[in-house]
C-alpha cells in the first residue's frame, strides 16, 4: 500500500484515484478540524471540499523531501478555516458541551485515530503550562493567527512564534516517538 | 551555523512565502538538527489535529469535490447528462446526491465564466446555499421545466415550508424573476430575484411558479415560465432510472 506521501506524489502527476484514497483516509479528520475551528457544519463542509480541491490543485507545492502528507493536508484545512472565519468577521460562540481535551468526552473510534492516542494527547497537554495550553488551543483549535495572538497578549510577534514553537516541541517530547 | 528556527514553524504551517521556503529548504538539506525539529513540529501539529472529537464528513462532499476538479468550459458546463435531477425525497442515495450536486456545480461553473470577479462571493454564497439545502435530510427536488419541456432549473423544498427556485440563467439586465403562489384560482406574488436563486414560502399553495418580469415586478405575471405542484411529488422509480420530471405544461393557471 502507498504511504500518504506517495499518494500526494502520485497526485502531482494527475492521478485522481490518489485523491480519492487520501479523502477516504483523512476526510473525517479534516472535517473535524474545520468543525472545531468554525463550529458550523455548513462552513466545515465547505472547508472540507475546499481543502481537497486545493490539495488537488496545489499538490505540486508539497515537497516530499521535508513534508508530512497529513501535516500538509491539515495546514490547508486550518488555513481555509481561518480564511473563512476572517471572511465572516465573527468568531463562533464556544460550544459549552465540548471539552476538547477531556478524556471523558465521548469519541467515535475510527481507523486513523483511536481513543487511546487522543487520551495520550489530552494527558500530554495537561503537563504543559496554562499559557502553553492556551496558545496551542487558540492557535490550532480557534483559528487565531500568530499576529492576532501577539495583539491579544501584547507580546511581540517573534515571542509568540517561539512560544508556540516551543510548546509544540514540548508536546512532541511528552508524546514520545509514537 | 545559525538556525532559522522561527521560520521552521511558519514552514510547518505552510505560512512561509515561497521564496523564503526555498531558502529554508536549502538550509534543511544541510542541517540535520533543523530537519528533526521540523519533523517534531509537524508530528505535534498532526497529533493535536487528530486529538479532536471525530465527526463524520458529510456524504455529499466527495461528489461535490469530484465535480469541482473536473475541467469545465462554458460550452461544456451543462450537458444533458448532468442536468438530470431526480426527486430525492425518500431516496436519499449517494447517487441522487451526486446527481443533484453535479447539476448545481455544473451550473455554477457555467455562470462562473460570465461572472465578474466582484460577483464571485455572491456565486459562492449561492453555491453554499444550494449545497446547504441539498444536505438537508428533508429536501425534495424536481426539475423545473417550461411549457415546451425545456429546462429552466430545479425546485427544491424543505419540510419547514420553504422552497428554492434554482434557475439555470440569471434574468437579463432590467428583468427579474418573480415567484407566484397559487391556490383556489388566487395568485399571490411571493418575491423577486435578479439572480438565479429565488427562495419562497410555499405554505398554503397548491402550485408555485415563476415568471419573467420588469425589475420591479408586476401585479400579475406577464411572461410565465413554469410552475410545480406542491408538495413536490417524488415518484417511486426503479434505481438508476431518472424519474419523470414534474412540471406543468399547462400555463393557464399562471396566465389566468
Ligand atoms: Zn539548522
Amino acid at each position: 500500500m502507498d504511504t500518504e506521501e506517495q499518494l500526494i506524489i502520485r497526485l502531482q502527476s494527475g492521478d485522481e484515484t490518489s485523491l480519492a484514497k487520501l479523502y477516504d483516509l483523512l476526510s473525517n479528520q479534516v472535517f473535524s478540524l474545520a468543525l472545531q475551528i468554525l463550529r458550523n457544519r455548513e462552513d466545515a463542509q465547505e472547508v472540507l471540499q475546499d481543502t481537497f480541491v486545493k490539495l488537488y490543485q496545489n499538490a505540486e507545492r508539497f515537497n516530499p523531501e521535508f513534508g508530512s502528507a497529513r501535516a500538509y493536508i491539515y495546514t490547508i484545512a486550518r488555513n481555509e478555516s481561518r480564511m473563512r472565519l476572517r471572511a465572516k468577521q465573527s468568531r463562533p460562540q464556544k460550544l459549552a458541551d465540548i471539552d476538547l481535551h477531556d478524556p471523558a468526552s465521548t469519541f467515535e473510534a475510527n481507523q486513523v485515530t483511536d481513543h487511546d492516542s487522543r487520551i495520550t494527547v489530552a494527558k500530554a497537554l495537561e503537563h504543559l503550562t496554562r499559557e502553553d495550553q492556551h496558545l496551542l488551543q487558540a492557535s490550532f483549535f480557534e483559528g487565531y493567527s500568530h499576529a492576532e495572538l501577539a495583539e491579544q497578549t501584547g507580546l511581540p510577534l517573534g515571542t509568540i512564534k517561539s512560544k508556540v514553537r516551543r510548546a509544540l516541541l514540548k508536546l512532541r517530547d511528552l508524546l514520545g516517538d509514537v | 551555523m545559525s538556525h532559522p528556527t522561527d521560520f521552521l514553524l511558519d514552514y510547518a504551517l505552510a505560512e512561509l512565502e515561497p521564496e523564503k521556503s526555498l531558502e529554508l529548504e536549502a538550509h534543511l538539506r544541510q542541517c540535520e538538527s533543523c530537519r528533526s525539529e521540523l519533523k517534531a513540529l509537524q508530528a505535534s501539529f498532526v497529533a493535536l489535529s487528530e486529538s479532536l472529537p471525530l465527526a463524520t464528513a458529510p456524504a455529499a462532499s466527495w461528489a461535490i469535490i469530484q465535480e469541482r476538479i473536473k475541467p469545465q468550459t462554458p460550452s461544456s458546463g451543462i450537458t444533458e447528462e448532468k442536468i438530470i435531477l431526480t426527486p430525492i425525497k425518500n431516496r436519499r442515495s449517494w447517487q441522487a446526491f451526486a446527481l443533484a450536486a453535479s447539476f448545481i456545480l455544473a451550473l455554477a461553473g457555467f455562470f462562473w465564466a460570465f461572472q465578474t470577479q466582484q460577483n464571485y462571493k455572491q456565486v459562492r454564497a449561492e453555491q453554499r446555499k444550494v449545497a446547504g439545502w441539498l444536505s438537508r435530510p428533508d429536501v425534495a427536488s424536481v426539475q423545473f421545466l417550461d411549457d415546451k419541456g425545456d429546462r429552466l432549473g430545479s425546485v427544491l423544498t424543505l419540510s419547514d415550508g420553504r422552497a428554492l427556485f434554482v434557475l439555470r440563467d440569471p434574468p437579463e439586465k432590467g428583468l427579474a424573476y418573480q415567484a407566484w403562489g397559487m391556490v383556489n384560482g388566487q395568485r399571490t406574488s411571493l418575491g423577486l430575484s435578479n439572480r438565479t436563486l429565488l427562495e419562497v414560502s410555499y405554505t398554503g399553495y397548491d402550485f408555485i411558479g415563476t415568471s419573467l418580469e420588469p425589475e420591479g415586478g408586476s401585479p400579475a405575471p406577464t411572461h410565465p415560465l413554469g410552475r410545480v405542484a406542491i408538495p413536490l411529488e417524488p415518484r417511486p422509480a426503479p434505481e438508476n432510472k431518472p424519474d419523470t420530471p414534474t412540471s406543468s405544461k399547462d400555463q393557464t393557471f399562471l396566465e389566468g
